[in-house]
C-alpha cells in the first residue's frame, strides 16, 4: 500500500521531468545553429559567424554573441548558410500530370493535388537546396489551371500547402498556338481568352449558376487570384502586357526571355517576372538581358521549369548575374526572397529572418560557387537531406 | 555672392537644357518634291520633336542649330506602303473561325524582324499590317512605322478598315481531301466563292437584323460590322479577278458599306463603276506572272498599265507588295509603273500622299508639309531612276543611313 | 565541131554565173551610222559607223569609206550598244534540274524551248546571248550551251554549243556538303581512272586499226563530258551558296585540274578577300543586297554586294531574276549597280564583255569591234536610263526586233480595254 502511494507521485515527477524535457527541447525542437556564414537575404545582410536561433520550425532569434538557452549546438563553421529557394515555377513530380489539354480551358484544375512527396525529383530538388516550389500547370493550355505552392517534403502524410490558390496560369506561349484547333495565332488567344472572360463576367452578372465559385477565371476576375501568364518573346510579352492592361489587373510573367525590351511597359503595368533558366545559346546575351532588367528596377526572379531543367540552373542563374556585376546578396535574392515576394509568401519564407520558417540551406563554400557542395537541407527546422560530411 | 552664380549656373544649365530640348534641325534642301504634285526648290525644312514645322524659303538659321546640308540632294516624303506582305508577326491567320473581325496584330509584331529593316533601308517607312487572308473576315489593319523598339512605339494608328476577303483564298485548305479529317477545325464553309459570299450576307443581313438593337446588346464583332453598316469604318476588299470585284461591288449595292479595293488585278474592266462610286484601288503586283492565282484562264489579261489607267481616270491608288515579292522592292513597282507610262509625280503621289489619305492617316504621312510627321528620303539624284542611291531615311525627325 | 564548142562557151558562161552568183548575192555588206557607239573596247565613238559583212563587224570608226554597194542604215540620231550577254540563265527550258543528282552527260541542247519567254524577253530588253545551263539543285547538273536570243531551231542560234558543265556543292536541300563533294570528287576520279584506261586501249586499238570509242558505250556516256572538262574543253560553272563553299570549289578545280567561273549566292560576299586574291570569275547573285541580323547585338546590317566587289577591285558578270520585279531584267540590274558606285562604263562591262570572256565567247561578243559578231541594240538615248527604249536589236547583222513593230508591246500599252 505504502508503495502505492510512493510510486504515484514518483511517476508524476518523472513525467513531468520528461516532460518538461521533450518540451523545453532535446532533438530538433529548439537548436542552435552556429559557427557559419549566413546571407540572410533579409534585412541583416550577411553575417558571419551568427548564432540561429530554431524553435518549432521558426527562426526565434538571429543574432551575434548573445545569450543563448541550453539546448543543442549543431556547429557549421566554416560553412555557408542561405535560405531555402523559392522555384516559383516548377512542375516537379507532376511533369506528366499537369497538363490537361483536351480542351482549351482548364480553369478549375488545381495543382496540389498532383504533388507526389516521394518522386525522386522531389529528392533531388531537395538535395538542390529548393525547399518551396510554386506548382503550376503547363504552358499548352491557354488557361492551364490553379496553381498551389508548397514547401518540399517526403513525407506523404505531411504535406504542407502554404497557398492552395496562388495564381490562375495563363499561357501566350507558342505552344498554346496549334495548327489544328484554335487559337491559331497569338492575336487569337488574346481574343479568344477575351472573349472567354466576357461571358463569364456577364454569367456573373446574370447569377447564373454554373459558372462555379472554383472557376479560376471566375475568382480572376472577382479579385482573388493572380494571373501568372507565360510570354516569352516580345510578341507574346507585349499581347500579355497589353491584355493585362485592358483588365486592369497586375500580375506575374514567367518565362520573359525578351522582356528587357519592354520595361517602362513593365513598370507601368506592375509586372514581375519569373525568368526561365539560362538560354543554351548565347548565354551572356541572356545574362546581360536579365540583369538590365534587374537593374532598372523590375521585381525579377529566376525559376527552374523542373524537370525540364535542372534544379542546379537556380544557382547558376544566380552566378551569372553575379558576373554581371549584381553583389552576391542581390543575386542569391532572386532565387530565394524576391520569388517568394512574387508569390506573395514572403511572410513565411524567402529569408532567414526572424519569424520566417527555418528553411536553409548548409554548403560547404560560397553559394554561388556552383563547386560548393551542399551538406544539408532543413525544412521547418528538421533536416531532410544531410550529405556526407 | 557665391549663391547668386550657383543660382545663375543653374539657370543656364536650365536654359541650356531647355534650348537642347526643343533641338531643332534644319535641313537645306535642293530639290523637295512634296508628295503632292508639287516641287519646291532650295527651301528649309525645319524638324522639330519629329514633326515638321516649317518648309519654305526665308528661315533664320540660330548660330547653335543642327543645320543638315542636302542641297545638291532630293527630298521626298517616306514611301508608304497601302498594303504590305511582310514576314513580322509569326502567325497572321486566326483560323478557329472565318469571321474574326476583331483580330489585330499589332501587339505580336516584332520590330525586330528583318522585313522591317528591309522596309526602311528602301525607303518604306509606314506600312499597312493586316491579318491574312485565309478568313473572310481576317480582322482590322495597323498603320506602323518601320523603325522603333515596340510596335507601340512605332504605332500611328490601329483599327484602320475592316478586312474582307473574297475570292478562293478564304476557302483554301477548308476540304476534308486536302488533309484534314471529318472533324478536323478546318473541314467548314466555306470552301469556294459560294460560301465565302454565303458567309459575307449572312454576317451583314444578321446585322441589318439587328439595327433596332442599342449597341449595348451587341457582341464586339457585332459592333464592328453595325460600324461597317454605317459608313463608319471602310471594308478593305481583297479581290482578284473581275467576279470577285463585280461581286463587291453588288454586295456594295446590297449593304451600302464604302470600301478599298486591294489586288485588283482586273481592275481595269471596272474603271467606270469605281470612278463613280469613288473607290480607291491599291494595286499590285505590277510585274505578274501570267495565269497565276483563281483566274479564269480565258480571262484572265493582266494589264499592265493599271496604274496608268487609274491615273488617267482620277481613280486614287497606292501600291502594295506582293507575298512573292519583297518590301524593298515597292519602289520598284512604282518604276515599272513609270516605265509603262505612269507620270512620275502621279507615282510619287501614290508611293506617298494618295496611300495616306486611303488609309486616312494624311494628317500625319503623305507629305512634306508643315504639321506633319518628318519621315523624309534623301536621294542623291531622281528617285525614280534605279540609278538613284537613297543617302539618307529621316524617320520621326531621326536620321538613319540606309546603307550601314 | 565548132556548134560543139560554141555550146561549150554557153554552158561555162552559164556555169560560172551559177557558181558566183551566191558569192555576189552574199555581198551583203551594210553600213550603220549612228550618234554614238559604245564599243566597250575603245570607249564611246561619236557620230560613228559600223562596217558589217556576212554579219561580222568589218570596222568601227568615224568616217570610214563606204563602198556603194552597201546598205546604209541610218540611226544618227540614235545610241547603240553592244547586244548584252546574260552570264547565267536557268530558264528557257521545262525544269531546271533533274531529279538524279549526278548527269553531267545531259546537255540543255534538248530541252531548250526556243518559244520560251524568256528568250523574247531578253531579246526586248537588248540581251542578244543568253547562257543556259541547268539550275542549281544537281551536283553535277548537265552542259550547257550559249544561244543566241532569236531562232526557231536550236542548231540555229548556237553561240557555243558546249559552254561548260554546271557543278553545285550545294546540292538539294536533303543532302549534305560532304555527301555532295564526296561524289563530286568519286565522280572525277572514276572520269580519270576512266581516262587511263581508255588511253591504254586508245594505245592497243591503234595497233588493231579499229575506230577508237566504239567499246564501252555506257561509260562514255558516263564519263565523256567531264573528261571535256578536265581536259580543258570547258570550264564548270559552279553555284556556291555561302563562303566557304568558294574556296572548297577552289580547292576542288585546283586539285582536278579544270577552271572554273563561280556562280555566287549572297552570301558569299564573305569570301570577297579570297575571290580577290585568287582572281576568280565570278557572277553575282541577281539580289545583289544581302541583310544579316547579328544574333548576339540583334543589329541588321545591310550589305550592298556589288558596291563591296567593287570596292575590292573584283569583277563580276550580271544576271537577272525575272521573276521578281526589282531584278527582272538585266538592263534593271546593271542600272541597279550604277547606284553601288560602278560607272555607267563599267556596269557596261558587267553585262557585256566580261560575261563574253567568261563564257570563253568573247571573240563572237561582248563589244563592238573588228572580228565579232554584229550583235547590238539601237537605244533612242544613253544606257541605263530609265527612260531609254530599246528601238531596233541585231542579230548577225539582221534585223531580229523592232519595237515599233512589237505586238505584244502594243497591247500592253496602248490597247483599249475590251470589257
Amino acid at each position: 500500500m505504502r508503495r502505492h502511494k510512493l510510486s504515484v507521485p514518483l511517476m508524476s515527477i518523472l513525467l513531468i521531468i520528461v516532460g518538461i524535457c521533450l518540451f523545453a527541447g532535446g532533438t530538433e525542437e529548439a537548436y542552435l545553429i552556429k559557427g557559419a556564414k549566413v546571407y540572410t537575404s533579409g534585412i541583416q545582410g550577411v553575417l558571419t559567424d551568427a548564432t540561429l536561433f530554431i524553435e518549432n520550425g521558426r527562426f526565434k532569434k538571429i543574432a551575434q554573441g548573445e545569450e543563448w538557452p541550453s539546448v543543442p549546438v549543431k556547429n557549421y563553421s566554416g560553412k555557408t548558410i542561405i535560405p531555402g529557394m523559392v522555384d516559383a515555377h516548377s512542375y516537379v513530380s507532376g511533369y506528366y500530370h499537369l497538363l490537361e489539354n483536351t480542351e482549351v480551358f482548364t480553369s478549375d484544375l488545381i495543382t496540389a493535388v498532383v504533388f507526389d512527396a516521394l518522386d525522386p525529383e522531389v529528392k533531388l530538388a531537395l538535395e538542390s537546396g529548393i525547399t518551396t516550389v510554386n506548382l503550376v500547370p503547363r504552358n499548352e493550355n491557354l488557361v492551364g489551371g490553379i496553381s498551389s505552392i508548397l514547401k518540399l517534403t517526403r513525407d506523404f502524410n505531411n504535406i504542407s500547402v502554404l497557398k492552395k490558390r496562388s495564381f490562375l496560369k495563363i499561357s501566350f506561349n507558342g505552344e498554346v498556338i496549334r495548327p489544328d484547333r484554335a487559337p491559331t495565332s497569338l492575336m487569337g488567344a488574346e481574343n479568344l481568352l477575351n472573349q472567354e472572360m466576357e461571358t463569364i463576367k456577364s454569367g456573373l452578372e446574370q447569377n447564373r449558376e454554373d459558372i462555379f465559385p472554383q472557376n479560376g477565371l471566375r475568382s480572376m476576375l472577382e479579385g482573388n487570384l493572380p494571373p501568372m501568364i507565360a510570354a516569352s518573346s516580345l510578341a507574346e510579352i507585349n499581347t500579355a502586357l497589353q491584355w493585362l492592361k485592358k483588365w486592369l489587373m497586375d500580375g506575374v510573367i514567367v518565362g520573359g526571355e525578351e522582356a528587357h525590351l519592354l520595361i517602362p511597359y513593365l513598370k507601368q503595368n506592375n509586372v514581375s517576372v519569373l525568368m526561365s533558366p539560362i538560354l543554351p545559346f548565347y548565354p551572356e546575351k541572356w545574362a546581360k538581358n536579365a540583369a538590365h532588367l534587374i537593374k532598372q528596377g523590375i521585381p525579377a526572379a529566376f525559376v527552374s521549369y523542373m524537370p525540364e531543367a535542372d534544379p542546379l540552373s537556380l544557382r547558376l542563374s544566380a552566378l551569372m548575374l553575379y558576373h554581371q556585376g549584381l553583389t552576391q546578396q542581390e543575386a542569391l535574392k532572386t532565387i530565394t526572397l524576391i520569388p517568394a515576394q512574387i508569390l506573395g509568401v514572403a511572410d513565411s519564407v524567402g529569408s532567414i529572418e526572424e519569424g520566417k520558417h527555418a528553411d536553409f540551406v548548409v554548403l560547404e563554400g560560397e553559394p554561388l560557387d556552383l563547386g560548393s557542395r551542399i551538406i544539408a537541407v532543413y525544412v521547418n527546422g528538421r533536416a531532410v537531406f544531410q550529405g556526407k560530411k | 555672392m557665391f549663391r547668386k552664380s550657383l543660382f545663375f549656373s543653374l539657370f543656364l544649365c536650365l536654359f541650356g537644357i531647355f534650348c537642347h530640348a526643343q533641338n531643332p534641325v534644319v535641313i537645306k534642301a535642293g530639290t523637295v518634291l512634296i508628295g503632292n504634285g508639287n516641287v519646291l526648290r532650295n527651301v528649309f525644312i525645319v524638324v522639330e520633336d519629329g514633326k515638321i514645322v516649317f518648309v519654305g524659303k526665308g528661315y533664320v538659321v540660330k548660330p547653335d542649330a543642327h543645320v543638315l546640308d542636302f542641297a545638291d540632294k532630293v527630298i521626298t516624303p517616306g514611301f508608304i506602303a497601302a498594303n504590305a506582305h511582310m514576314d513580322v508577326v509569326k502567325q497572321t491567320n486566326e483560323e478557329g473561325k472565318e469571321v474574326t473581325p476583331q483580330m489585330n496584330l499589332l501587339y505580336s509584331v516584332d520590330p525586330r524582324a528583318k522585313d522591317f529593316d528591309k522596309a526602311w533601308r528602301s525607303g518604306v517607312t509606314s506600312v499597312y499590317l493586316a491579318p491574312g487572308n485565309l478568313n473572310v473576315f481576317p480582322g482590322t489593319g495597323t498603320v506602323l512605322k518601320t523603325k522603333g523598339r515596340t510596335p507601340q512605339d512605332m504605332l500611328v494608328r490601329n483599327h484602320v478598315h475592316l478586312k474582307m476577303v473574297l475570292g478562293r483564298e478564304p476557302g483554301q485548305g477548308n476540304s476534308y481531301p486536302s488533309g484534314f479529317g471529318p472533324l478536323d477545325l478546318r473541314n467548314r464553309r466555306p470552301q469556294n466563292r459560294m460560301g465565302v459570299v454565303f458567309i459575307i450576307r449572312y454576317t451583314l443581313t444578321d446585322l441589318q437584323n439587328k439595327s433596332g438593337l442599342p449597341d449595348a446588346q451587341l457582341t464586339p464583332d457585332e459592333l464592328l460590322f453595325r460600324q461597317v453598316l454605317q459608313g463608319k469604318t471602310p471594308l478593305r476588299i481583297s479581290a482578284r479577278s473581275y467576279m470577285d470585284i463585280k461581286t463587291a461591288f453588288r454586295l456594295m449595292e446590297e449593304f451600302g458599306y464604302r470600301w478599298i479595293l486591294v489586288g485588283g488585278v482586273d481592275a481595269y474592266r471596272h474603271l467606270d463603276e469605281l470612278k463613280a462610286n469613288d473607290i480607291p484601288v491599291i494595286y499590285g503586283p505590277v510585274y505578274q506572272k501570267k495565269g497565276r492565282g483563281d483566274f479564269n484562264r480565258e480571262n484572265d489579261r493582266y494589264m499592265a498599265r493599271t496604274p496608268v489607267l487609274l491615273a488617267e481616270r482620277g481613280i486614287r491608288f497606292s501600291f502594295q507588295n506582293n507575298a512573292e515579292s519583297p518590301i524593298s522592292a515597292l519602289k520598284d513597282e512604282a518604276i515599272h509603273a513609270v516605265e509603262l507610262g505612269l507620270a512620275k509625280e502621279k507615282a510619287l503621289k501614290a508611293l506617298t500622299l494618295d496611300a495616306a489619305q486611303i488609309l486616312g492617316v494624311a494628317d500625319r504621312l503623305g507629305s512634306v508639309a508643315k504639321g506633319k510627321d518628318a519621315d523624309l528620303l534623301v536621294f542623291d539624284g531622281d528617285p525614280f531612276e534605279p540609278s538613284s542611291s537613297l543617302l539618307s531615311v529621316v524617320i520621326d525627325g531621326k536620321l538613319f543611313d540606309p546603307n550601314k | 565541131m565548132r556548134r560543139r564548142f560554141g555550146y561549150h562557151k554557153l554552158w561555162t558562161f552559164c556555169l560560172m554565173i551559177l557558181l558566183f552568183f551566191p558569192f555576189v548575192c552574199q555581198a551583203q555588206a551594210i553600213a550603220v551610222k549612228a550618234k554614238k557607239i559604245y564599243t566597250v573596247s575603245s570607249g564611246v565613238i561619236e557620230n560613228a559607223v559600223i562596217l558589217i559583212q556576212d554579219g561580222k563587224i568589218q570596222e568601227v570608226s568615224t568616217g570610214p569609206e563606204i563602198p556603194w554597194n552597201v546598205d546604209v542604215i541610218d540611226y544618227s540620231q540614235k545610241v547603240i550598244v553592244p547586244g548584252m550577254v546574260e552570264a547565267h540563265v536557268a530558264r528557257g527550258y521545262d525544269v531546271a534540274n533533274e531529279t538524279n543528282p549526278l548527269t553531267p552527260f545531259v546537255t540543255v541542247l534538248d530541252n531548250i524551248d526556243t518559244s520560251h519567254d524568256a528568250f523574247t524577253s531578253a531579246l526586248k530588253d537588248g540581251v542578244t546571248a543568253l547562257h543556259i545551263i541547268p539550275g542549281n539543285s544537281t551536283i553535277l547538273g548537265g552542259k550547257g550551251a550559249v544561244v543566241k536570243t532569236v531562232g526557231l531551231v536550236v542548231e540555229d542560234m548556237l553561240l557555243i554549243p558546249e559552254s561548260g558543265m554546271k557543278v553545285s556543292v550545294v546540292g538539294t536541300p536533303a543532302q549534305t556538303r560532304m555527301g555532295v563533294l564526296a561524289q563530286l570528287r568519286r565522280y572525277f576520279n572514276e572520269t580519270k581512272e576512266y581516262m587511263e584506261r581508255r588511253k591504254k586501249e586508245a594505245e592497243k586499238e591503234e595497233k588493231m586499226v579499229s575506230t577508237p570509242g566504239s567499246f564501252r558505250s555506257p561509260e562514255r556516256v558516263k564519263y565523256d563530258s567531264v573528261v571535256d572538262l578536265l581536259e580543258g574543253r570547258y570550264k564548270a560553272y559552279v553555284y556556291c551558296k555561302g563562303p566557304s563553299d568558294v574556296v572548297r570549289a577552289y580547292n576542288l578545280s585546283e586539285k582536278y585540274g579544270y577552271s572554273s567561273v563561280y556562280l555566287l549566292g549572297p552570301e558569299c560576299y564573305k569570301a570577297a578577300d579570297f575571290i580577290a586574291e585568287k582572281k576568280l570569275d565570278i557572277i553575282l547573285d541577281a539580289e545583289l543586297a544581302y541583310y544579316e541580323r547579328d544574333p548576339l547585338t540583334e543589329e541588321v546590317k545591310k550589305i550592298d554586294v556589288a558596291r563591296m566587289f567593287h570596292q575590292k577591285g573584283i569583277e563580276f558578270a550580271l544576271i537577272s531574276e525575272p521573276n521578281r520585279v526589282h531584278t527582272r531584267s538585266l538592263s534593271y540590274q546593271a542600272m541597279r549597280v550604277l547606284s553601288s558606285g560602278l560607272s555607267p562604263d563599267e556596269a557596261l562591262e558587267a553585262v557585256t564583255i566580261i560575261p563574253a570572256r567568261m563564257l570563253g565567247a568573247d571573240d563572237l561578243v561582248g563589244s563592238i569591234e573588228k572580228g565579232k559578231l554584229a550583235s547590238f541594240a539601237v537605244l533612242d538615248d544613253d544606257p541605263f536610263k530609265l527612260s531609254t527604249k530599246v528601238e531596233f536589236v541585231y542579230i548577225d547583222g539582221k534585223l531580229v526586233y523592232e519595237r515599233a513593230k512589237d505586238e505584244e508591246l502594243k497591247k500592253l500599252l496602248e490597247e483599249k480595254i475590251i470589257k
